[in-house]
């Protein structure tokens, strides 16, 4: 199996995240409710690995909301901390995991929402985009950092920068790049960054974490409510961070996972290789056509691509049939697909990770 | 006797304890019966109580709220 599906699950997990799931589900307690061994354990597990994600993005343990995605993140950022009646901003390369819980709020009256259009071809022009399309009613923008369909880098710090204003809040949906490029939260200026374990991190599915800038105070509506091992007496959710978000028993058998694979994020610049010679050889082929790439933009080794005369579904099965897992469609971001002009057609998604290999590059070329 | 430090949160209490470790103080995470007297149900770290004064420093300076200080007799 080639398996170029690392945009939607990185694969294959390790074994010592394997290993440290079983662990725990067969060593530990509920965490964060008593003061007994098996609890004790499931404690350490989780502040390990709020400790290790807060390392590797800039922000410290209590800061570190764990969730079971980068859907659930989200849900928990812009819900959580968007103001009535004000005016949020996203791009036009969103997922559905920032335009669904956007669009709900719209439609309950609660937000005005504004698009900006981000340029493949040029960071400048996204950024003046943004900053133009910033009002004075706007008071939250919520935007990837790369997208999900052509794997584009936005220039999240720039765009920051340019709004200027201490009390605007950016939300930065990290799902493609936690793990493929470094993110210092801090660097970036953004408020909040969202992350899936699973993916770029090679964590197990069901693990994700918002993690908050370490210096900025936030106050947050809580989403989910239930025990939390603390105040107990109080009618109420903690206002302590982390645990006013994390409402009842965690998945403590994930983030030992998660937890194990963190020690293994590398930042090798070998995907990238892979992904140029993928592109270089895609692009002399006549009859394939890439989407929403640009030989001098910023990229996370994914890319969309279509062939001449053939649908998308029906090409990711025939390469599926011949052992190389890709994925076809709208890729849940049916808007980045508008942005592209792919909305009609849908298009191959292809994406790469550390473990694959020049072999398997030349195969794929062959094959498509 | 010991001390028990009342802290926010298990997050909080272990991020106190790491703290306090890198000055060489040694504690214990709890959820001490002392605990309820402060604040219901939460976690405390027990320490030494002649570490009192230099844990309290280390903490305040690591910006580490502590909700209260109870005394535990030893088991």
């Amino acid at each position: 199996m080639i398996y170029f599906d690392n945009a939607a699950t990185g694969f294959p997990k390790s074994a010592s995240a394997a290993n440290a799931m079983r662990d725990a589900c067969l060593c530990c307690g509920n965490p964060g409710r008593s003061g007994h061994l098996l609890a004790r354990r499931a404690d350490e597990i989780l502040y390990n690995c709020r400790k290790k994600l807060a390392s590797l993005f800039g922000s410290v343990p209590e800061r570190v909301i764990l969730t079971k995605g980068a859907t659930e993140a989200l849900n928990y950022a812009i819900k959580g901390l968007y103001r009535e009646d004000s005016e949020v901003l996203c791009s036009n390369m969103e997922h559905n995991a920032v335009m669904r819980p956007l669009q709900a709020l719209r439609m309950c009256g609660e937000i005005v929402l504004k698009q900006f259009r981000a340029e493949i071809a040029d960071d400048n022009v996204t950024v003046d985009n943004f900053r133009l399309a910033v009002g004075k009613h706007s008071d939250m923008a919520v935007v990837t950092h790369a997208s999900n369909v052509c794997g584009r880098v936005l220039p999240l710090a720039e765009m920051r920068a340019a709004v200027g204003r201490e009390d605007f809040l950016m939300i930065a949906d990290c799902s493609q790049t936690a793990g493929h490029i470094p993110i210092d939260i801090r660097q970036l200026g953004v408020d909040a960054i969202c992350v899936p374990g699973h993916k770029g991190l090679f964590g197990p599915m069901g693990t994700g974490a918002l993690i908050l800038h370490p210096d900025r105070a936030y106050s947050f509506c809580t989403i989910i409510e239930g025990g939390s091992g603390i105040d107990s007496r109080a009618i109420s959710m903690p206002e302590v961070l982390p645990e006013r978000l994390e409402a009842g028993t965690p998945n403590v058998c994930g983030f030992a996972g998660l937890c194990a694979a963190l020690d293994e994020v590398t930042f090798d610049t070998d995907e990238m290789h892979l992904y140029q010679q993928l592109v270089d050889g895609l692009i002399a082929k006549k009859e394939i056509r890439l989407h929403g790439y640009h030989a001098h933009g910023a990229y996370v080794p994914t890319l969309l691509i279509n062939k001449q005369n053939r649908d998308c579904e029906e090409l990711a099965e025939y390469l599926a049939e011949n052992g190389v897992a890709v994925r076809a469609g709208l890729h849940c971001a049916p808007c980045a697909h508008r942005a592209l002009g792919t909305l009609d057609s849908g298009g191959v998604r292809i994406s790469l990770s550390k473990h694959n290999t020049e072999e398997e590059i030349q195969r794929f070329l062959q094959l498509i | 006797m010991d001390l028990i430090f009342v802290l926010s949160s298990v997050t909080y209490a272990m991020k106190a304890r790491d703290f306090l470790a890198a000055q060489g103080i040694r504690s214990e995470l709890t959820r001490s019966a002392a605990i309820r007297k402060v604040r219901g149900c939460g976690y405390g770290l027990r320490i030494r109580t002649s570490e009192r004064g230099r844990a309290e420093q280390i903490l305040v300076q690591a910006g580490i709220n502590i909700l209260g200080i109870t005394q535990e007799k030893h088991a």
